[in-house]
C-alpha cells in the first residue's frame, strides 16, 4: 500500500483551510467523490505527541478516511498547517485523509476546532495525556465529541471515569489492548467441563501494569457477579500472566517469548497456543474509531475495577 | 431425521466480548483433504482465520482422505498450500502454533474408515478439549456425498455429543430430481439446520454489500419497485474461456455453472422483500418467497450462445469448439440471456433481464436498475435528445461501487441537458484487506450462522426455474458469438422487442 503525502501548507486564516485542502486534493480535478467517514480531534499538547499522533494517523487512514484536527494549545497566535495523505491499494483504489494541525491559545482552540469540523459526520476526540475534568479545554473538546478515546495507562482509571462524566461514550486504549487476554482467559472456560469451574474462582493473579490488572479483575467481577480478589504478581509494561485457581486446579494464560504467541493451560488438557498480540496503539485506535456506541462491558468492568 | 445435541451452559466470560470470531471448541474435519479445493481454498482460509485470531482457542483440523500421510507430512502439505495460495504470507512464528492444530487420518469413505476417524476424533477431544463439536466439510466430488453422509450416519459421526454441522459444496444436484435425491440422503443423518450449502458467491463482501445498500438506506427502498423501476439488468460476464475445465463444463454449461446458483442468488438479494432481521431464516424465507413468485424460464424468453473465436482485451482467443477436450459437435451453451418475470406486488410488470457468459468483452458482475423516464419533460425536444433515464448500478466486481446516472444542464448558450455519471468506489471509503469468501463462510459454519448458506427449498425452487429451459435446450444449437463481444445478436433482440437495450458495462 503506497502513501502519498502532499506538501504541508501553513496559514493563520482558518477560512483558507478548506481551499488549501481542496488544493491538496488536486482541486478535485479527477472528478472522484471525496469520501470522509469521520472527524477526529487529537489533543496533542507537545511536539512529541504531535509526531506520535501523525504516525498513528498514517496507520489509521487507509481503513478510516477522516479529517484529523490535531489541536495543540500554545501561548501564541493561531496558526494552522494542512496536509492530505492518500493511499493506493489493490486495483489502484485510493483513499485520502486530511490533516489540520492547529495551534492556538487554550481559550481559542475549541472554536478553531469547531470551525474545521466536516459537517454531519461523527466526531471523535483522542485525548492524549492526563484527563482532568476541571480542565476547561478537555471539557470543551469532549463536549464536541460523540466518543472520547483515552489511555488509562496514562490518565489512570480515575481519569477515564472523569471522561465518562463529560462524553456520551468513552473508550480506553488500555482496555482495548486487553482484548486478546480477555479472549484467551475466556477460552480457558469454553469447554462444558471447565465452565462449571468458574463458580469456584475467588481470586485472580495478574502480572502487569496496575490499570490493566484492575480492569482484568473488574471484568471478571462484573461477568461472574462474584467478589474476585486481585493479586498483583509484579510490575511490567504489559500483561504477562493471568492465573486463576478453582477447586485446587490452576487455569493459566501467559506470554511466552517476545512474539505474538502465548500459552494457555487448562487442567487435564494439553497446553495450547494462544495469540496474544502486544498492544499496538494505532491498531487499537483504528478499532475504536469503528464504533460509535459505548462499550457496556467496559463500563461494567470500570465500575467494578 | 437427526436431532441436534443439547447445548452446554454458555460461558459468562464470553458475554459482550468484541472478538468477532468463533469461540466454541471445534474440530474441523475435511473430507478430501488432499484435493484441489482443500489445497487452494480451505487450508489457506483456515490459516488466515488463525492469523486474524478468529478461530476458537481450542480448535483442531483433521484432514481425511485416501492418500497415505502422517501428521507431519500433512502439515508440510498444508504449509505448501498456504504459501502458494494464501492472501497473506506465512508467519513462521504463527505457523508453528497453527501447525500443532493440524492432524491427518487416511482412510476410505466407508464405515470401516469412519470408525477409525471417530476414534481419532475422540482422542483429539480428550487431549485438546474440543468438546465433541464437529464441522464436517465435504471437499470431494459431488458423487461421493451420498456415500460419505451415509457412512457418517452408520458410524454415528452425525451424533458426536456436541454439535455436528456438515458443509456441502455445489453442485446440489444437476436438476430438480437429483437435488431432491441428494437432499433425501443428506437428511437421513442430518437435519436441515445442520446442513450448510456453500455458494461461495454469497461469501463475497461485495455481494453482502447489496444487503447493506438496500436495507440500511432509506432513500432507495421507496423507489425500489415497479412504480419507479422500468427494468433491471443483471450481468455476470467472464472474459476467460473454459480453460482446462472442458470436461466439467460439458456436463454443466452456463446455466448450471452460473445461473442456477450465483446469478439467481444475486437476483434474489436485489428483488427480495426486506427481512425482519439479518438472520438465517428470515433472509432465506424472503429469498424463497421471491423465487416462488418468479416464473420458470422459457425458451421464448431466453437466448443461448457459444463463443467463437475472436479477441478479448487484445488477446486472440479460440472458439469453444477448438478448446482442448471439447467435442467438435458440442452444443453446450457458454452464454445465456433471459427475461425473468416476478409475479408479486412489488415487481409485476417490471422484468429482470439476466445475462451470463464466458469470453465476453470483460469480466464484470453488476446489477443495473433502470428507472422510468419522468412523466413529462418541460424542455425543448432538442434539449433532451441526449438525455437518458436514471440508472443506479451496483458493481459487484471488479471496482465495487455504485454509479448513479442522472441528467444535468450542460453549460451551453442554448438549453441542453446531458447525462452524467456519479461514481462511488467502495474502495475510496475503506482500504482494508478484504477477506476471501471462504474465510467468511468457514467462520460462519463454525459459528453456526447459516445466513449466507442456501436452504433446500431455495435450491429446489431455483432448479424449478431453470429445468424447463434446460429440457428445451436439449435440442437445437446455441448461436455462436465472437469472443470479446457481449454475446449473440439474438440477445439484443430479446430486449429490443420490449423496446429496451442492454447497457454496456
Amino acid at each position: 500500500m503506497a502513501a502519498a503525502v502532499t506538501p504541508k501548507d501553513e496559514t493563520s486564516d482558518l477560512a483558507a483551510v478548506e481551499a488549501m485542502l481542496r488544493a491538496a486534493r488536486g482541486d478535485d480535478r479527477t472528478g472522484s467523490v471525496r469520501a470522509i467517514t469521520l472527524n477526529l480531534i487529537v489533543h496533542a499538547p507537545d511536539p512529541e505527541l504531535v509526531e506520535g499522533a501523525i504516525d498513528a494517523l498514517e496507520h489509521v487512514g487507509p481503513s478510516h478516511p477522516l479529517r484529523a484536527i490535531v489541536a495543540t494549545p500554545i501561548d501564541a497566535e493561531l496558526r494552522a498547517t494542512v496536509a492530505s495523505s492518500c493511499w493506493v491499494g489493490a486495483s489502484d483504489r485510493q483513499v485520502c485523509s486530511e490533516r489540520v494541525l492547529v495551534q492556538a491559545g487554550p481559550k481559542a482552540l475549541p472554536s478553531a476546532v469547531t470551525s474545521l469540523l466536516v459537517p454531519d459526520l461523527p466526531v471523535f476526540l483522542w485525548w492524549q495525556g492526563p484527563f482532568d475534568r476541571s480542565d476547561r479545554l478537555a471539557a470543551e473538546l469532549a463536549g464536541l465529541a460523540s466518543r472520547v478515546i483515552v489511555d488509562s495507562g496514562v490518565c489512570s482509571l480515575e481519569g477515564v471515569a472523569a471522561a465518562r462524566l463529560l462524553a456520551p461514550s468513552v473508550a480506553d486504549l488500555a482496555w482495548a489492548g486487553l482484548l486478546p487476554w480477555r479472549d484467551a482467559v475466556a477460552g480457558l472456560f469454553d469447554g462444558p467441563a471447565e465452565v462449571k469451574a468458574l463458580d469456584g474462582i475467588r481470586a485472580v493473579d495478574v502480572r502487569g501494569p496496575e490499570n490493566e490488572a484492575r480492569l482484568m479483575a473488574g471484568w471478571l467481577r462484573a461477568a461472574l457477579g462474584a467478589d474476585i480478589e486481585l493479586r498483583r504478581e509484579g510490575r511490567s509494561h504489559h500483561v504477562e500472566r493471568v492465573t486463576m485457581t478453582a477447586g485446587g486446579k490452576q487455569f493459566l494464560v501467559e506470554r511466552t517469548g517476545r512474539g505474538r504467541l502465548g500459552s494457555a493451560s487448562v487442567p487435564g488438557l494439553l497446553d495450547y497456543p494462544v495469540v496474544l498480540a502486544p498492544p499496538n496503539r494505532p491498531s487499537l485506535l483504528a478499532d475504536e474509531l469503528s464504533r460509535l456506541s459505548g462499550d457496556r462491558l467496559f463500563e461494567r468492568a470500570l465500575e467494578a475495577a | 431425521m437427526a436431532t441436534t445435541a443439547k447445548r452446554p451452559a454458555p460461558n459468562p466470560l464470553r458475554a459482550g466480548l468484541r472478538v468477532g470470531g468463533a469461540s466454541e471448541p471445534t474440530v474441523f474435519v475435511i473430507y478430501g483433504a488432499s484435493g484441489d479445493l482443500a489445497q487452494r481454498k480451505l487450508l489457506p482460509a483456515i490459516y488466515n482465520l488463525a492469523v486474524r485470531g478468529l478461530l476458537p482457542n481450542r480448535f483442531a483440523v483433521i484432514g481425511y482422505a485416501r492418500s497415505e500421510m502422517d501428521n507431519d507430512t500433512f502439515r508440510e502439505y498444508a504449509r505448501t498450500a498456504v504459501e502458494k495460495f494464501s492472501r497473506t504470507p506465512v508467519d513462521d512464528h504463527l505457523w508453528r502454533a497453527f501447525a500443532e492444530s493440524l492432524h491427518y487420518q487416511s482412510g476410505n469413505f466407508d464405515e470401516e474408515g469412519f470408525k477409525v476417524l471417530g476414534d481419532r476424533l475422540e482422542a483429539i477431544d480428550a487431549a485438546h478439549g474440543t468438546g465433541a463439536n464437529r464441522v464436517y466439510y465435504l471437499s470431494t466430488p459431488a458423487s461421493f456425498f451420498p456415500v460419505i453422509v451415509q457412512a457418517m450416519g452408520a458410524t454415528k459421526l452425525n451424533k458426536p455429543g456436541g454439535f455436528a454441522r456438515v458443509v456441502i459444496e455445489k453442485p446440489f444436484g444437476h436438476d430438480l430430481g437429483s437435488a431432491r435425491e441428494l437432499a433425501d440422503v443428506v437428511h437421513r443423518p442430518f437435519s436441515e439446520s445442520q446442513i450448510y450449502r456453500i455458494d461461495h458467491y454469497l461469501g463475497k463482501e461485495t455481494v453482502q454489500n447489496i444487503f447493506a445498500f438496500r436495507f440500511a438506506n432509506a432513500i432507495f427502498e421507496p423507489v425500489w419497485n415497479n412504480t419507479h423501476v422500468d427494468h433491471v439488468q443483471i450481468t455476470v460476464g467472464e472474459s476467460i474461456g473454459v480453460e482446462h475445465r472442458a470436461a466439467f463444463y460439458e456436463e454443466t454449461g452456463v446455466v448450471r455453472d452460473i445461473v442456477q446458483n450465483h446469478l439467481l442468488q444475486v437476483f434474489a438479494l436485489v428483488a427480495m422483500e426486506p427481512p425482519a432481521s439479518f438472520n438465517a431464516d428470515p433472509i432465506r424465507d424472503e429469498k424463497a418467497k421471491l423465487l416462488r413468485a418468479t416464473r420458470p424460464m422459457t425458451l421464448e424468453n431466453s437466448v443461448r450462445g457459444q463463443y467463437g473465436d475472436g479477441y478479448v482485451a487484445g488477446e486472440q482467443a479460440v472458439a469453444y469448439l477448438d478448446e482442448p477436450n471439447v467435442p467438435p459437435d458440442s452444443n453446450t451453451p457458454t452464454y445465456i440471456a433471459a427475461k425473468l418475470e416476478v409475479d408479486n406486488w412489488r415487481w409485476a410488470g417490471t422484468p429482470f433481464y439476466i445475462r451470463a457468459g464466458k469470453r465476453l468483452a470483460k469480466r464484470v458482475t453488476e446489477v443495473a436498475v433502470q428507472f422510468k423516464r419522468p412523466p413529462h419533460l418541460p424542455f425543448p425536444v432538442d434539449a433532451v435528445e441526449q438525455l437518458e433515464s436514471n440508472a443506479l448500478v451496483l458493481r459487484i466486481q471488479p471496482d465495487e461501487g455504485i454509479s448513479l446516472r442522472f441528467g444535468a444542464k450542460a453549460p451551453t448558450p442554448t438549453l441542453a441537458l446531458r447525462t452524467v455519471n456519479m461514481d462511488f468506489l467502495y474502495g475510496s471509503s475503506f482500504l482494508a484487506e478484504v477477506p476471501e469468501a471462504y474465510e467468511t463462510l468457514i467462520l460462519d459454519a463454525i459459528r453456526g450462522d447459516g445466513t449466507l448458506f442456501t436452504r433446500q427449498d431455495g435450491v429446489e425452487r431455483s432448479w424449478e426455474l431453470v429445468d424447463p429451459l434446460l429440457e428445451r435446450w436439449r435440442k437445437g444449437s446455441p448461436q455462436v458469438y465472437g469472443s470479446g463481444s457481449w454475446g449473440p445478436d439474438l440477445s439484443d433482440e430479446l430486449l429490443a422487442r420490449d423496446g429496451r437495450r442492454w447497457r454496456r458495462p
